[in-house]
């Protein structure tokens, strides 16, 4: 039972971070048809920005600022690389993400070194909120998911009650019709390009210190929060974050199960003697568990648990 | 007629690189060797990218795959529990890497572009997680290595010998890959990286060129894979990893994927940058990384594309 709760805890908090990171995505893929292959880099700058602003001053200016850099990074890789790249059509689009990706993991090594920074848990948030029977459960990880609650909240009004949000909606059905009703779709496509850079660098602020800030941090990440999209359906927001609970639960259920899948199969009358594989603990499957599943969406349903159209 | 002589070129050209090692160090010898792999490595990777309009991020994985395999049989040939010539234990990888093309190609195929792009990017990743797991297969961290075995008056014990070995499936590679292009089915493939719809409508499916393309792309790279389990007599987990997709990739678009030759000269060029710059500078990859963003930004046809374009300048001036 306490396993339970707590597993289920983390697994929801995991699924928000997942969906923070993952909703910018799949708007931008959305609105514009790229495939953001960055995204996962801004993510990782978040959390490095937020590493250096937190040494210089403190941890909520460093919450506050850090997100508004790499939007405004974010937004200026829209104004000068992509609306750049466009003309040569969406291959040279996935490309250019996919080489800017590559460039940051060398540009981050270069500037922070190859080794986890020391970006640590402010020591003020770092106390026991409450004991689940016998485990304790951190006041921080009790804010990350306060602040992606709000983000949620704030995203869902942003898009369902502003201006903005329904030129935005209007956008995601047809761009071109957009334009010609005399909006700006090109700003508002670096308006959302931004939002969605910023939201995953604030993904990265919260989880930086909770996990470790490294260069490999946006591969760990990136690729999940590709099979997010693919699960819950390109371009759609709910699906996201339908896909993002999803697969935070099964990872971090499978991340704590410790038992190998030779064991749970023995009480199946099969014969499996010869087949060594099977020996691996279910906990070192947490990692290739969302590709399974992605693999079994695209078979079942290509369009994804919630996606409206084929792409 | 004007194959005729791209044929002739192949043939001196080959005839040349043949008599190499009688005037270079076995260092140099070495440079050339990971050239050839790269050069059918990348062309195989072209056959997806430039000739049928599917951008893959994942095609490590045949390499990757094919080197594995080859590695295997050659530790059975070790244990002598399997016969085969060591100048044909290459296309032990070619066959695998042909069998993955097939059975990956069933998820890939189904549509192009950007999704064709992200389910490539996510089964390279399942594969290179599972060859972290998997360590009976995959030999963990280390990774798996083996012996080459002599055949006839050939030892293989030393790098000229590899080298010919290597060379002579680079020509077999480049050959035939060249043919594939001159084909009906290379066109078809043409057409349907140009204009998918007609094509549908003159009678072909999509989906099963997609599948074809698929099947001689990962033959060749499995095969480039084998290749390199002979070179290195050794296989390890990063050969089937993002990165060695994302260096294939790289290789493709510096040299330029539009024109048949492109990616040889983007083989050769960012082989030769590792090699060398390695040496000298920790951060050689942020500058491939960074020719990468300059020639997609500037230069959308590569290195190729230049050439052509300062030739035919020239032909205007003259």
């Amino acid at each position: 039972m306490e396993f339970i709760i707590i597993t289920l805890i983390n697994g929801i908090m995991y699924g928000f971070l997942l969906f923070m990171l993952s909703s910018g995505l799949t708007l931008i893929f959305g609105m514009m048809g790229i495939l953001n292959f960055a995204h996962a880099s801004f993510y990782m700058l978040g959390a490095y920005f937020a590493f250096q602003l937190a040494k210089a001053t403190n941890f909520w200016i460093a919450l506050l600022l850090a997100p508004i850099l790499v939007g405004i990074i974010g937004g200026a890789v829209e104004r000068f690389g992509l609306r750049k790249v466009h003309k040569h059509g969406h291959m040279a689009e996935l490309l250019f993400t996919f080489g800017l990706a590559y460039l940051t993991v060398d540009i981050v090594k270069l500037i922070w070194g190859k080794l986890p920074v020391d970006y640590k848990i402010p020591p003020k948030l770092d106390f026991t909120l409450l004991t689940v029977f016998t485990t304790n459960f951190h006041m921080y990880k009790a804010l990350v998911i306060i602040i992606s609650i709000l983000i949620f909240i704030g995203l869902f009004l942003l898009i369902r009650k502003t201006k903005i949000g329904m030129i935005i909606q209007a956008a995601l059905f047809n761009p071109i019709m957009v334009n010609e009703l005399g909006h700006n779709v090109s700003i508002i496509f670096m308006f959302v390009f931004a939002i969605g850079c910023a939201m995953a660098g604030l993904a990265g602020v919260v989880s930086g210190n909770l996990f470790t800030t490294d260069p490999n941090m946006a591969d760990r990440l990136g690729l999940i929060i590709f099979v997010v999209v693919i699960v819950g359906g390109l371009g759609s927001l709910t699906g996201a974050f339908v896909a993002s609970l999803l697969i935070g639960l099964l990872q971090t259920f499978a991340a704590s199960i410790d038992l190998s899948i030779l064991e749970i199969l023995k009480f199946l009358p099969l014969p499996l003697s010869g087949l060594n594989f099977l020996s691996i603990k279910i906990s070192q499957t947490s990692e290739i568990l969302p590709f399974i599943l992605m693999i079994f969406i695209l078979l079942v349903r290509p369009k994804g648990l919630l996606g409206t159209r084929e792409t | 007629m004007k194959s005729k002589i791209n044929y002739l070129y192949f043939l001196i050209i080959g005839i040349l690189l043949f008599t190499f090692p009688f005037f270079l160090k076995t260092n140099q010898l070495m440079l050339l060797t990971q050239m050839g792999i790269a050069t059918i490595f990348a062309l195989s990777y072209n056959i997806l990218m430039g000739h049928t309009g599917l951008l893959s991020f994942g095609h490590a994985v045949y390499f990757g795959l094919g080197g594995y395999f080859t590695i295997h049989a050659m530790l059975l040939i070790n244990q002598k529990s399997l016969f085969i010539p060591t100048p044909f234990l290459p296309l032990v990888g070619g066959f695998f890497g042909l069998i993955f093309g097939l059975i990956i190609g069933v998820t890939t195929t189904k549509r192009p572009g950007a999704v064709f792009a992200m389910i490539s990017l996510g089964i390279n990743e399942l594969i290179a997680s599972c060859a972290l797991i998997f360590n009976d297969f995959f030999g963990s961290e280390t990774g798996i290595s083996a012996r080459r075995e002599s055949w006839l008056f050939f030892k293989f014990g030393s790098q000229v010998e590899v080298y010919g070995l290597i060379l002579f499936w680079v020509f077999i590679s480049i050959l035939a890959m060249y043919a594939i292009t001159k084909t009906p089915l290379g066109r078809i493939f043409n057409a349907l990286r140009d204009n998918p719809q007609r094509t549908q409508f003159i009678g072909y499916n999509p989906i099963t060129i997609r599948m074809i393309a698929s099947c001689f792309s990962g033959f060749f790279a499995g095969l480039a894979g084998g290749l390199y389990a002979i070179n290195w007599e050794l296989i390890s987990y990063e050969n089937v990893g993002i990165m060695q997709s994302a260096f294939v990739l790289f290789m493709v678009y510096i040299g330029g994927y539009r024109n048949f030759l492109g990616p040889v000269i983007g083989a050769i060029f960012v082989t030769f940058l590792n090699f060398y710059l390695s040496q000298f500078i920790s951060y050689w990859s942020l500058i491939i990384g960074i020719v990468f963003i300059a020639i997609v930004l500037y230069a959308p046809d590569g290195i190729s594309g230049l050439i052509s374009k300062l030739m035919s300048k020239k032909v205007i001036l003259t």
